[in-house]
């Protein structure tokens, strides 16, 4: 079945085309740019401390507001106490982000490699793509306007071309078709590779 | 007396124990968590899905219990791996 994940021999294969090959490395390629575009831990404080002391420099622009899907990728480590979440963030740093950079980075790394049609992919490599996916459908998610089990549903009928539940309307009409139909197609290719690499007891 | 330790100067109760916990998110597949929490943790496989489901069905769960630097190095883990994971005093 295409975009269905097995396990064959200690490695996972699956079957992609030409399309869905460009697709995927596509939205993994652009989910790395939106963690690049998160400001590294810190820097922000500097350039407000230099600022303040007055080495601005005027033709910088002004720093972009962050991609609300970084809320969603690089969360708060605590919910209610700023302050722990403040130490949070200083112990933490860059790791987080450097992580998932590095997931997305080898999943990319290793369908490059592949052709379109059978691809064969080694454990750590999988693993990389699974962890990667991951990200990849929570950038997807806050495109989708996907914060709760309902939203999730009408993605669904978003993607099956169903009629919105009544009251629903105005949010079904603002989700694009083709976000859903992806969306759907990378949950599919997580749940089967999550599944093939499951540990067995 | 006690000395002041780095543990007790942020606590007002130095034995009390933190938590860490991870949250319900719509994106996380149910197969996923379960892996993680098989993988990171070592959960056997009842213990992750029972905590899977808790999650799930109750919007939370408590994966980890014990001193705060550990609990914020699980709750680091685990965002790495994409979930809603937090960290708090056990109270």
């Amino acid at each position: 079945m295409a975009g269905h994940f097995r396990r064959k021999r200690g490695r996972y294969v699956v079957d992609l085309d030409t399309t869905e090959r460009a697709v995927l490395l596509s939205v993994l390629r652009e989910t790395g740019a939106v963690l690049e575009s998160a400001p590294a831990a810190g820097a922000g404080e500097f350039e407000a401390m230099m600022r303040a002391a007055g080495f601005g420099d005027d033709s910088t622009p002004p720093p972009q507001p962050p991609d609300p899907a970084l809320a969603r990728l690089l969360p708060e480590g605590h919910r209610t106490d700023p302050e722990a979440a403040a130490d949070y963030r200083r112990l933490v740093g860059d790791s987080v982000r450097q992580r998932k950079l590095d997931s997305l980075g080898r999943a990319i790394g290793a369908l490059e490699q592949a052709r379109p049609g059978r691809i064969v992919l080694e454990e750590p490599d999988a693993v990389a793509l699974l962890v990667a996916l991951t990200d990849v459908r929570l950038v997807l998610a806050d495109r989708l306007d996907l914060h709760d089990e309902q939203d999730a549903d009408d993605i669904e009928r978003v993607a099956l071309g169903v009629d919105a539940e009544p009251g629903d309307e105005r949010r079904h009409a603002a989700r694009d078709p083709r976000a859903a139909l992806l969306y759907d197609f990378l949950s599919w290719l997580q749940e089967s590779l999550a599944i093939a690499l499951a540990p067995t007891d | 007396m006690e000395l002041p330790t780095e543990q007790n100067l942020g606590d007002v109760a130095p034995d009390v124990p933190w938590i860490t916990l991870v949250w319900n998110d719509p994106v996380n597949l149910m197969s996923y968590v379960t892996y993680v929490f098989m993988t990171y943790f070592n959960f056997p496989r009842a213990k992750a899905e029972s905590l899977m489901l808790d999650v799930h069905h109750k919007g939370r769960a408590v994966v980890a219990t014990g001193p705060r630097e550990l609990m914020e190095t699980h709750t680091q883990a685990l965002q790495a791996y994409g979930l809603w994971a937090t960290f708090q005093k056990d109270e």
